[in-house]
């Protein structure tokens, strides 16, 4: 099923055969949105299966690329059937799960001690991994609504909003009159939470 | 955390609410940007640049 065009907007395009370059722009980028949420999956969900023991940082790493890989070759996933961030956690878990089963034994538990059911189970989400993820689709609305508006709307809204410059200081660096920037923030913000009204941005954010 | 830029579009923002939705909207947007030029990052980009490069090898091995 098609994702819709207008929201998550990059998830869309990573579903496209067509475009190779663009492709390869689009993974780079939702690499770059899902980063930090992806690290703190991987962590929390190495910890919970290994009675808390810490991941080194290529266990991390390694995780984090086979998760992206398997997102972006697997192609499964359907914003209409559940919520990106499950998606990922299933994922994440079941890369994590493989990598165990290849690394024994552990310090703290042997796979002896633990039974397939356990292992198949995703682990809760924790509160930084919730605080992560939302910071992440807060950039994501940022970029679906980066691709709605003129360029020069953009670059107002994000030396004001996003760079937190003062209002009176883009005007004139940016040589326009102070009503001008803000009548732009007004309607960019106005538009940025049009969009993150959308069902597929409230279903992600709220349980 | 519950941020207001998600409230429903008729729902009035309060000067607070206004001044987390810019908190938030410019820590999203410094936090993402910044991150690409970690080291981490970087080696994680390599790895899926070479996770790639053999399944599109294995791809064309089979085809």
């Amino acid at each position: 099923m098609q994702l819709p065009n207008t929201s998550l907007s990059l998830l869309s395009r990573l579903r496209d055969d067509g475009d190779q370059a663009t492709w390869q722009v689009s993974w780079r980028r939702f690499h770059q949105l899902y980063h930090a949420p992806l690290i703190a999956m991987a962590s929390n969900i190495y910890r919970k299966h290994t009675g808390d023991a810490t991941p080194s940082q290529q266990v991390i790493e390694d995780v984090v690329s086979l998760v992206v890989v398997d997102f972006l070759t697997k192609n499964r996933f359907d914003a209409e059937r559940g919520r990106l961030r499950t998606y990922l956690r299933v994922l994440t878990n079941a890369r994590v799960v493989d990598l165990l089963r290849k690394e024994r034994p552990f310090d703290h538990l042997s796979l002896e001690d633990c039974d397939d059911q356990a292992f198949s189970e995703t682990p809760a989400e924790t509160p930084d991994e919730r605080k992560s993820f939302s910071q992440a689709l807060l950039a994501t609305l940022i970029e679906d609504m980066k691709e709605q508006i003129p360029l020069r709307h953009f670059e107002i809204f994000e030396m004001v909003k996003l760079k937190e410059m003062p209002p009176s200081q883009v005007a004139e660096e940016l040589g326009v009159d102070r009503r001008v920037v803000d009548n732009t923030v007004y309607k960019v913000m106005k538009r940025l939470r049009e969009i993150g009204s959308r069902p597929e941005y409230q279903e992600e954010y709220y349980d | 955390m519950i941020d207001p830029i998600f409230k429903p579009g008729d729902q009035p923002l309060s000067e607070e609410e206004e001044n987390s939705i810019t908190r938030n909207l410019a820590e999203a947007y410094r936090l993402t940007e910044q991150q690409e030029k970690t080291p981490e990052f970087q080696r994680i980009v390599q790895k899926i640049v070479r996770l790639l490069d053999v399944g599109a090898k294995h791809g064309q091995g089979n085809s």
